[in-house]
């Protein structure tokens, strides 16, 4: 599903964020990057994403070499990932029904289908009886249960989570690890960036530790089968 | 491309969102456009009635060619059609002696002078002669100086002067115009910067939904052409009241000076002025958002 090949970012500054980086993740897992901060995880989800392109490598997502993906492409790439991030990135002029439709006005999708997709996604994440509020009338693991909506809305077959529980409280955090897993358990192949020990060590998943820039950890918990 | 309808709703509803949410700019923006539109409608009324009052004095007021008394009778319809012949001449009209001298009778003033002259009649027989175009008054003249027979008369100093005026009002009004455009998409395309400004985060979001480039930028372009539209159905309105109550004026002060000189009609002015303002209107609008949109949102 993911493939980094010899992947090295170096940004114009000078920085290198990433070096020399491969490592492969297969349709249907969780997996954790860790890695403390400034480690070089965001960039690696930035360039998952084609935020940012990497100085030399390739990056196969979904059987796509991205890294030749022309602009014009780019939102067919990023419908195909659903992204949640620390900062919920909601529109603040839109109800949460209408954050999470508007995902689908993006792609396109029909009205009629919007109105049966979103009440059941919100329902799924726990957030429907609040689908008339704005996003400053909810607590912060409400908002990222509206993001979380947002990114699985229109069925993409990946979910990228940079640091989504870094603005919550260790409760709210887990509710949201929650839904992460069933997510996972619906198919869904989920990459999640975070600092957060307590988490990765509790929950026994694959995890891909990176230390500037470098992997310094591929493991598998419990059986888990890593390599292909 | 397959842009569906409710897409096109959906874009269009925040475009217009986007004039409300940076109203302050819209309304310069808006602003602008009118001034500039105001000035080229003015201009033009101007202009138009300029020209329409100068056919109608040019189908008036021609050259007078006296003809010396040697020439005989019969020799006058050769004349005639020579004169006729030369470029720019619309028309030809023989006024004999008698015909000349029974105009200055009908003055009564003269009436008793010319009782005097009654047997021998001094006045001459002449041509009246009309153009098509009072610019070129000057060619015709030289053609006419080339009979000797002839002695030519007529208005030097207004013709080309109403043509000067003429083209005085279209080259000042032309460079007023044309910056008053220059600043309209200027406006408008820091108006566009504005919004997208705004709506940064907006835009980010959507693009980590995979929205496309053409969907992210619809929104700015609908702002940029509802902007111009309005700033051109105004000056419509504005120019349509004004004339009306211009022609209301004139017709009822100034009737008995000026019987023979019409104005063009407010519908007459509306037809030509109005496809031309909203032409204008709309596109300071889409390129001016298009221009800001090239520069300030990479998506
Ligand atoms: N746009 C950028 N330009 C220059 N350096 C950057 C940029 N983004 C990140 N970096 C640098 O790259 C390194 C990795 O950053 P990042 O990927 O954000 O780490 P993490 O998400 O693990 O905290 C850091 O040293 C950071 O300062
Ligand atoms: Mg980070």
């Amino acid at each position: 599903m993911i493939s980094l090949q010899n992947v090295s970012k170096t940004y114009p500054n000078g920085t290198r964020a990433m070096k020399n980086v491969s490592l492969n993740i297969k349709k249907g897992d969780f997996v954790f990057v860790v890695g403390s901060s400034g480690s070089g995880k965001s960039t690696l989800i930035k360039m998952l994403l084609k935020e940012e392109d990497p100085t030399s490598g390739k990056i196969i997502v979904n059987n796509k070499d991205i890294t030749k993906l022309k602009r014009k492409q780019v939102p067919y790439l990023r419908r195909e990932i659903g992204t949640v991030f620390q900062d919920f990135r909601l529109l603040p002029n839109k109800t949460v029904y209408d954050n999470v439709a508007f995902a689908m006005q993006v792609v396109e999708a029909n009205p009629k289908e919007i109105r049966r997709a979103v009440p059941v996604t919100l329902g799924l994440v726990g957030i429907a009886k609040k689908f008339k509020c704005y996003p400053h009338q909810l607590s912060g693991g409400e908002q990222q249960r509206v993001a979380l909506a947002r990114a699985i809305v229109n069925d993409s077959p990946i979910l990228i989570a940079d640091e989504p529980t870094g603005n919550l409280d260790p409760e709210t955090a887990w509710e949201i690890m929650k839904l992460l897993q069933d997510i996972n358990k619906r198919g869904v192949t989920v990459v999640m960036a975070t600092h957060e020990k307590e988490i990765v060590d509790t929950l026994r998943k694959r995890v891909i530790e990176i230390d500037n820039g470098v992997v310094i950890r591929d493991s598998c918990e419990g059986g888990y089968d890593c390599e292909d | 491309m397959t842009v569906k309808i409710r897409t096109l709703r959906h874009l269009s509803k925040e475009g217009i969102l986007g004039i409300w949410e940076n109203r302050l700019m819209s309304l310069a923006s808006i602003g602008t456009i009118v001034l500039c539109l105001i000035i080229l409608g003015v201009s033009f009324t101007l202009a138009s009635n300029v020209d329409y009052i100068l056919s109608q004095i040019e189908s008036n007021v021609g050259i007078t060619a006296y003809i010396d008394d040697s020439v005989k009778e019969d020799e006058i319809t050769t004349l005639k059609t020579k004169l006729e012949a030369i470029p720019n001449v619309s028309g030809v009209t023989y006024v004999s002696k008698d015909d000349a001298f029974l105009t200055f009778t009908d003055d009564s003033n003269l009436e008793n002078i010319m009782k005097q002259f009654e047997k021998d009649n001094p006045l001459p027989a002449s041509f009246e002669i009309t153009m098509v175009d009072l610019e070129e008054q000057e060619r015709v003249i030289e053609s006419l100086e080339q009979y000797d027979e002839l002695e030519i008369s007529y208005f030097q100093a207004e013709a080309p002067m109403l043509v000067q005026l003429n083209d005085s009002i279209r080259y000042i009004s032309m460079i007023i115009i044309i910056s008053l455009i220059l600043v309209g998409i200027i406006l408008m395309s820091n108006t566009i910067k504005l919004t997208v400004y705004i709506r940064r985060r907006e835009i980010n979001i959507m693009k980590y939904i995979g929205a496309t480039d053409w969907f992210i930028r619809a929104p700015f372009i609908i702002e940029g052409i509802s902007i111009g539209l309005i700033g051109g159905i105004i000056p419509i309105f504005a120019l349509w009241g004004a004339y009306s109550w211009v022609l209301k004026v004139v017709n009822s002060r100034f009737t008995v000076m000026i019987e023979s000189i019409k104005l063009q009609s407010t519908a007459d002015i509306l037809s030509a002025f109005t496809p031309m303002s909203l032409i204008i209107g709309v596109g300071i609008g889409a390129i001016g958002s298009i221009i800001s949109i090239r520069k300030h949102l990479k998506v």
